[in-house]
Parts: C-alpha cells; sequence; structure tokens
C-alpha cells in the first residue's frame, strides 16, 4: 500500500513518543484482535476488556520488540498470554444457552450500531468454540483464525508443536461430538 | 501406516501440502481408519466455518483516552525499554527463575530449589521487596539522573503495584523475556551482553544497575 508506513516504522515513532504512531498501529490491529478477542471469550463485553488489557500490555512493552520476527507473531504472544490470564480470571463461564441469549439481547439493546453476532455462521463459531476448554480454543484460534504453523502456535504458548497438534485433534473431535448431538436432536 | 504417524501429518495433508509416497501413504491409512477419516473431515469442517466467519466491528472506544489520559501520572511507553531492562536485570542477577506454563506461572528466588505456585508468587514478591526496599532507596539515592529516578520508581512499582498489575507485567515480561533467553545461551553473560546490546538507554546506565543490583545481591549473599 503506497504511503502507508510499515508496522516497524510505526513502532520506532511510537516508542519515539509519537501518540499518533501508536494510535495508528492500534487501528490496523484492533479489528483482528477484537474478532479474536470475541471468539475467545464468546461476548462483546469480555471482547472489549479482552482488547484493551492486550493492547495495553502490548503498549507496555512495545520496548522489548527487538524486530527479531513478525510483529504479528510477537502480538499474539502477548495476547494469547493476557487472553488465558483474563478468561483464567473471569467468572465460571455461563452456560451455552445463556451465552446465545446474552448475545441476542446485546445486539438488540445495548449495541444497535455494532453488527453483533451478525450471521448464523458466527453463532455456530462461537457456540463450538465455548464447548471447549481454553487450551482446546486458542489453539483452534490460532490455526484456524490467525492461520499460524504449528510451530509458531508452540512457541507463543510454551508447548511444543506436537503438543498443539494433539490439543488441535482433541479440540476437533470434542467438536465433532458437538456437532452430532446438535444435528440429533 | 499407524494413526500416530498419520495425524504428525493429518494438516499438512487436509490442506495438500504433502506429496509423494507420504501422501498415498495416508491416503491408504485413511481408507481403512474411521478415527483418522473422522479428524480430517473435522479440520475441513472448522476450516469452512472459519472462512464463513464475519468481521464483527470494533465498538467505538476512545483510544487517546485509554492509552494516554488515564496515564499522565507514568509515561509506560517511554519506560518500556528500561522496564524490560531493570526487570531482567533483576531476574538475572537475583537468580530468580521463573517458567510459564498453562496454569499460570512458577518462580523461585537465588538458586534455591522449591518452586513455588502462582498463588504464593505474591508474598514471596512482597518478601523480596522489604528486604530490598531500604538497600535500593540508598543506593539509589547516590544517582543524580532522572532517569535512574524513575528506575526507582519501577523498581517499587514492580514491587509495590497491586497484586494483579504485577503479575500482568511479570507475566508479559516473562512471555518476551523467556522467548528471548531461548534464542540465548542460558548463562548471566551473554544475557547482560544481550541487553547491553539492545538497550534504548547508554550503557552507562546499565552499569550503573548492574552495580547497584550487584551491591544488593551481595549484601543479600551476606546476610544468609
Ligand atoms: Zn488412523
Amino acid at each position: 500500500m503506497l504511503g502507508s508506513k510499515s508496522d516497524q516504522q510505526l513502532i520506532t515513532r511510537a516508542l519515539e513518543g509519537s501518540e499518533r504512531a501508536w494510535l495508528s498501529l492500534v487501528k490496523r490491529y484492533e479489528k483482528r484482535l477484537y474478532n479474536y478477542a470475541y471468539r475467545m471469550g464468546g461476548n462483546a463485553d469480555d471482547a472489549r476488556d479482552m482488547l484493551q488489557e492486550i493492547l495495553m500490555a502490548v503498549y507496555r512493552n512495545l520496548g522489548a520488540y527487538r524486530g527479531e520476527g513478525p510483529f504479528p507473531a510477537w502480538l499474539f504472544r502477548l495476547a494469547s498470554f493476557r487472553c488465558a490470564d483474563f478468561l483464567r480470571r473471569r467468572r465460571p463461564y455461563v452456560q451455552d444457552t445463556d451465552a446465545m441469549d446474552l448475545i441476542a439481547d446485546e445486539r438488540i439493546d445495548r449495541h444497535p450500531e455494532a453488527n453483533m453476532i451478525s450471521t448464523q455462521q458466527n453463532r455456530e463459531v462461537i457456540r463450538l468454540m465455548n464447548s471447549l476448554s481454553r487450551q482446546q480454543r486458542l489453539v483452534v484460534e490460532l490455526k484456524f483464525f490467525q492461520h499460524f504453523t504449528f510451530d509458531e502456535i508452540g512457541s507463543q504458548l510454551g508447548i511444543s508443536s506436537n503438543t498443539a497438534k494433539t490439543r488441535l485433534y482433541s479440540a476437533l473431535k470434542s467438536m465433532r461430538k458437538v456437532t452430532e448431538v446438535s444435528l440429533a436432536v | 501406516m499407524q494413526c500416530e504417524q498419520a495425524q504428525l501429518y493429518l494438516f499438512e495433508f487436509a490442506e495438500g501440502d504433502l506429496d509423494g509416497s507420504l501422501r498415498s501413504d495416508i491416503d491408504q491409512h485413511l481408507q481403512i481408519c474411521d478415527a483418522c477419516s473422522d479428524l480430517l473431515q473435522g479440520i475441513w469442517e472448522m476450516d469452512l466455518k472459519s472462512t464463513a466467519w464475519t468481521n464483527i466491528n470494533v465498538p467505538r472506544w476512545n483510544r487517546r483516552d485509554y492509552f494516554f489520559s488515564s496515564r499522565q501520572d507514568f509515561s509506560w511507553l517511554q519506560l518500556a525499554g528500561s522496564l524490560s531492562s531493570v526487570l531482567v536485570l533483576i531476574l538475572v542477577l537475583f537468580r530468580v527463575e521463573i517458567t510459564n506454563n498453562e496454569t499460570g506461572f512458577q518462580i523461585s528466588f537465588a538458586g534455591q530449589s522449591d518452586y513455588v505456585s502462582s498463588q504464593e508468587i505474591d508474598s514471596r514478591l512482597r518478601q523480596l521487596a522489604m528486604q530490598n526496599q531500604r538497600d535500593v532507596d540508598t543506593s539509589m539515592v547516590n544517582f543524580t539522573s532522572q532517569q535512574v529516578a524513575a528506575n526507582q520508581l519501577m523498581l517499587r512499582t514492580i514491587l509495590m503495584a497491586s497484586r494483579s498489575e504485577r503479575r500482568q507485567d511479570l507475566g508479559t515480561m516473562m512471555t518476551v523475556w523467556n522467548e528471548d533467553r531461548r534464542r540465548l545461551e542460558e548463562s548471566t553473560e551473554d544475557s547482560l551482553r544481550f541487553l547491553l546490546r539492545n538497550q534504548m538507554q547508554g550503557r552507562r546506565e546499565i552499569g550503573n544497575i548492574t552495580h547497584v543490583l550487584n551491591t544488593i545481591t551481595n549484601q543479600q549473599d551476606n546476610n544468609l
């Protein structure tokens, strides 16, 4: 893209104290991170909180990024850590059906301007993700939605790439069960 | 071919990234194995579902206020570089070992072999803070530059921050630091050399901090 600054340029400017450069970087990644957080958290409120926590962590630690790899890989390493931390602290999760009601309510009452969970397909993804454990959900997210390699996922989560693979398979197995059950009903 | 072996390459198979005999071996295995066929089906289904996801717009929020207005007292961004260096120095010089896992992180001080759970980190850090606070204060008084005052503030912030803030800062730093360390030999010297090369502030400042922390460490050793 002509005229748009690279991640590295924005980071350098931000570290020199440019608020504008930092905000540009935020705008560049916030939608991707918000959707990530939405699938991980399952609802809009948690997604927003998680997005802000992740970005604050990036803000505080930006000086530690040394351009050794692509910025998104570094970004999602922090995001995965903060996301796991967030979900660990979160109140015990609401039941599946409640979560669906919540989404419907929010859509009508609280965020009418946003196209929350706009499609049936999004609902289906959230439902499946909710059925998984935190760790399984994270691996599914990083593989299918962020398209990281198993090596990258392993290094982001501090596990081996084979463990990441095994975890993904166990997630797929349990999602297939969920799908079968709902088809049978 | 066994299931275990087939599943090692199943994802690459699904993405069409395999060729030759490996591909046909897996193909053959899939003909006779329901479990692996189911998994492959699962990969394809999830792939389909992920491409059908419609991106949701971020609700409006005031980015400028969130990052800048509420933090006028402490400019994290400018100190981010030194925050990581001070923290790494503390970790190196106090020989703090922190391992990160999914249930939290474990920490051990000064080569002691007893690992503590994440719940105990709080009290251990508070102990460390109390033990070192006076030393840090008196040693740091000798430095006049503003940056050192800021470092002192950071030390205090890290050690005295609320439990959750400290956990968050430590946690995020650990993620970064562990990755860096993995790339280097796990020795103090290498870590320090690495830091010196990458420091945003000058070498002298780091030298000063190293000296102070060394002094503290020695005092601590003498006390033991
Ligand atoms: Zn098999």
